[in-house]
């Protein structure tokens, strides 16, 4: 009898979105799969937050923006059934534009020094910045923060091309290189309808996923056996660890994490902050002045409405603190204050907040980033050797996955390559197997 | 021509002292007020014109050069710090600090309690020991130890280096080479930079932000002022150095070092107390702890006052900018120790983190050799020092070495000019 690679669960750790992806990928050929989750609740950074938010509406925490090029996500989005939002415009670019900065700059809002900037003056900032960047051509790995000081720039120019920056990566603009700020311009976003957990919950609805289950330990090779906090022990022919990078480097694996790996994950920059969200009454306002992306040269780098094609009712603003001012985080009543103010300027008039939350990545343990950025020059490395197989351990997570670092795509397409992965491993041959099958009588 | 020197830390300061002493010009460009870099004195918030230590305290047995310097220039040492007890075999190990000192939930192990955690963390350290990137959590989960004596041994990469227990590689505790013996200088870490700044061209409030290559030599611009320099040594924090503009760009081999090599989180809490004698009695050389405040040691003062140094690694609790909670803590550690509220007299946090121009504590060494390597090499006249570059990462000792590689550096190029034939021939 031939045995099958169905003799034995997979074990999937961590039910964030590329843990759940490889999970369903597999259980939809037949495959026995298990999902453990440390925590209680499943979506890992694939996290919306419904409760204190009035009239049904939520706030994203984490992954949240759906780029044209994530195709992917909408293909399992499109499988599901979980509703994608019409698109929503982030960037107004032109035929000979140099980097994708400019049209960001023409469709945004702008808080340079506490004013708003008005319109006429950001088209005339992202001439500005063209005229730089052809002038002094960025490299694709010089960092952010260098290239500006080479090029020069200061005022509204500088306010501009760094709050794009800090908004894309979550990152302080000395923490990153300039390549994703070069090359052809995303246009719009989208959004999952009903919140990016929306994704997470379909996709885990008909998994086997056990909450609380935290992994400390994970016995590899011939197999694997995985341990959880309070001893409980899961045995499974292999497993896919889709935890974020620093959860990986704490896991006991034993043998011990291949070298290569551990030293990449601690060589990563992380993405320290969180996010804060707050829902103002004034919800037309607020929705004229945030649909479009509102950037600052300020504490919260960058801030938007979470659902930017409500009909009605209030509004729910959500913005970044992180890098150098990711402390504020700590301290809440701080961070709503400066939430606070930045619409009010973005908005005009002083406005009206319902509710509001801050949630801390960088203090959770489990995470300790939003996420990771790393060089161009470095990713395909990184996800190389990170997404490399070891001891029938498949590692899975956005930071596997070589362009799409700290994206839902990169999740998404890591889960599915993990999942691939094990469904090519072949049917293992038994000496008896052979023996009966193969040699000659 | 004249040198440039980014930075009055500890390794551009040996870097310019060594120009100087070679008859270069040197001019040190300091973007601060202050002089020392992350060694820090801070003066006006103690009693009795103590100095608190803002950034490094310790001198180590096996860090000569500094050792050296402290004779020459006749800086006084403190009496020794001994934080990691030897074993019962006189080894110091990866479970030498569990038995010292120990303050967990607000209350102190006991000896047997301590002995028990430390003989569990030996054995697994024998019997299985951590591969040298491995993380603390990661080994000690491996190993099984008793979740106590996990949180015993992960415990003290909150003094070095002083990282979040998830992201400090093995090497760093076992098999516990460093800090068996340690020392402070009696008159605070910064008298070390002071002694080395004498006659010294220093430039204070001048933030370099970006550099110009020139057909010959350099041009630097501060926030209003420039420079020129046939040589630049950039003796700033990697972070900092992420911060200034090159013009050319940086090779990508640099860049790369650059935005691979992250800073510990973290800052310093020092307090004075008074009842030193009392305080000393009850809790011997200070503790670790699980608290904000990772580890703390003492340095006693006149008038029987004595201050507590402690460090404290960003956990994103908000610690950092909470003064008065961060000191309050402390406070509770060393109640947990000597059984009463300590009489506190003065205090304060340094936060690392926030500073424009260092942005972390230390560099956390994580790509070994190559790493350092890549960060040390010169880019044509531009040349790299500081503790993220060489070997012993994160102590003064590796700063003050390599400024003086730096500079070593430049006057080879010296050499190597000078004794060019006139006419350029080879």
């Amino acid at each position: 009898m031939l045995r099958t690679i169905d003799d034995e669960a997979t074990i999937v750790v961590g039910a964030g979105l590329a843990g759940l992806v490889t999970a369903w990928r597999l259980q939809e050929t037949g495959m026995p799969v298990v999902v453990l989750e440390g925590s209680d609740r499943i979506g890992g950074r694939t996290m919306t937050s419904r409760d204190g938010w009035v009239d049904g509406q939520f706030a994203n925490y984490g992954g949240e923006l759906i780029f044209p090029a994530f195709h992917a996500l909408r293909a399992v989005c499109e499988e599901l059934g979980v509703e994608i939002s019409p698109p929503n415009v982030i960037a107004e670019p032109e035929p000979d534009d140099l980097s994708v900065v400019e049209g960001m700059v023409r469709a945004g809002n702008f808080i340079h020094q506490g004013t708003l900037v008005d319109r006429r003056e950001l088209i005339a900032s992202a001439a500005r910045i063209r005229a730089a960047v052809e002038a002094h051509p960025p490299a694709p790995h010089e960092i952010v923060e260098q290239w500006v000081r080479r090029a020069g720039l200061d005022g509204v120019d500088r306010t501009a091309f760094r709050g794009v920056a800090r908004m894309l990566t979550c990152q302080d603009t000395w923490d990153h290189d300039v390549h994703y700020l070069i090359g052809p311009a995303m246009t719009d976003i989208r959004r999952i309808s009903g919140g990016t957990q929306s994704l997470a919950d379909r996709l885990a609805m008909d998994l086997d996923v056990r909450l609380g289950h935290e992994v400390v330990r994970i016995r590899r090779g011939n197999g694997a056996e995985v341990e959880t906090s309070d001893g409980r022990i899961f045995h499974g022919a292999r497993v896919v660890v889709a935890t974020n990078p620093y959860a990986l480097s704490g896991i006991g694996f034993d043998p011990p994490l291949e070298e290569a790996k551990t030293s990449t994950v601690l060589s990563l920059l992380p993405a320290m902050g969180g996010k804060v969200a707050a829902q103002y009454a004034e919800g037309d306002a607020v929705r004229e002045a945030l649909n479009a992306i509102v950037y600052t040269d300020d504490e919260i780098c960058a801030a938007w409405t979470c659902w930017p094609d409500a009909p009605s009712g209030p509004a729910v603003v959500i913005g970044f603190l992180a890098g150098v001012h990711r402390h504020v985080l700590a301290d809440e009543g701080e961070a709503m204050r400066l939430l606070d103010d930045l619409v009010a300027t973005a908005v005009g008039h002083p406005v009206t907040r319902l509710h509001g939350d801050v949630h801390n990545w960088w203090a959770d343990p489990r995470f300790m980033s939003i996420t990771v950025n790393p060089s161009e020059h470095s990713r395909p490395r990184i996800a190389a050797v990170m997404s490399g197989i070891e001891h029938d351990t498949h590692i899975a997570g956005d930071y596997t996955s070589e362009q799409l670092f700290g994206t839902l795509e990169g999740a998404v397409r890591s889960g599915i390559r993990a999942a691939d992965e094990i469904l090519r491993v072949p049917t293992s041959f038994s000496a008896d197997d052979i023996e009966e099958r193969l040699t000659t009588r | 021509m004249t040198t440039i020197v980014i930075g009055a830390g500890l390794a551009g300061l040996f870097a310019a002292r060594a120009l100087h002493d070679a008859g270069e010009e040197v001019i040190v460009l300091e973007a601060t007020d202050h002089l020392g870099g992350r060694t820090r004195g801070v003066r006006g918030r103690l009693h009795h014109d103590q100095i608190a230590d803002a950034g490094a305290s310790f001198v180590d047995i096996g860090q000569d050069t500094l050792l050296e310097f402290c004779v020459r220039q006749d800086l006084r040492l403190t009496p020794q710090v001994r934080l990691l007890p030897r074993d019962p075999r006189g080894f110091s190990t990866g479970a030498s600090a569990l038995r010292g000192r120990i303050v967990s939930g607000g209350r102190a192990l006991v000896d047997a309690e301590r002995w028990d955690l430390a003989d569990e963390v030996q054995m697994a350290l024998e019997q299985d020991p951590p591969e040298r990137v491995e993380t603390l959590l990661a080994w000690s989960r491996r190993v099984g130890l008793s979740p106590r004596a996990r949180d015993a041994y992960a415990m003290q990469g909150s003094l070095a280096p002083q990282a979040r227990r998830e992201l400090v590689s093995s090497w760093h505790v076992h098999p516990g080479d460093a800090a068996q013996a340690r020392w402070m200088l009696a008159d605070g870490a910064d008298s070390i930079a002071r002694a080395a700044a004498g006659g010294l061209n220093l430039v204070f409030g001048s933030p370099v932000r970006w550099v110009d290559k020139e057909p010959v030599g350099y041009t630097i611009h501060t926030d209003d002022d420039s420079f020129s320099a046939q040589y630049v040594v950039v003796t700033s924090s990697v972070q900092a150095t992420r911060r200034i503009g090159f013009d050319p760009v940086l090779p990508e081999w640099k860049t790369e070092a650059l935005l691979t090599t992250p800073m510990s989180q973290g800052g310093k809490i020092i307090a004075q107390y008074a009842d030193a004698d009392r305080l000393v009695d009850a809790a011997g050389q200070g503790a670790m702890t699980d608290s904000p405040v990772g580890r703390f040691w003492f340095k006693r003062g006149p008038e029987d006052t004595l201050i507590a140094m402690g460090v404290m690694t960003d956990g994103g609790d908000g610690m950092l900018t909470q003064h008065a909670a961060a000191l309050q803590v402390l406070d509770r550690q060393i109640e947990a120790l000597t059984g009463s509220p300590p009489d506190r007299i003065a205090g304060l946090v340094h936060d690392w983190t926030t500073e424009e121009f260092v942005g972390g504590v230390v560099s956390l060494d994580t790509g070994g050799f190559e790493r350092r390597a890549v960060l040390a090499a010169p880019v044509g006249g531009l040349h790299f020092a500081g503790e993220a570059t060489g070997e012993r990462t994160g102590t003064m000792e590796a700063a003050v070495r390599s400024g003086r590689r730096a500079a070593d550096e430049i006057l080879q190029k010296r050499r190597r000019g000078r004794s060019r034939p006139r006419g350029g021939g080879r």
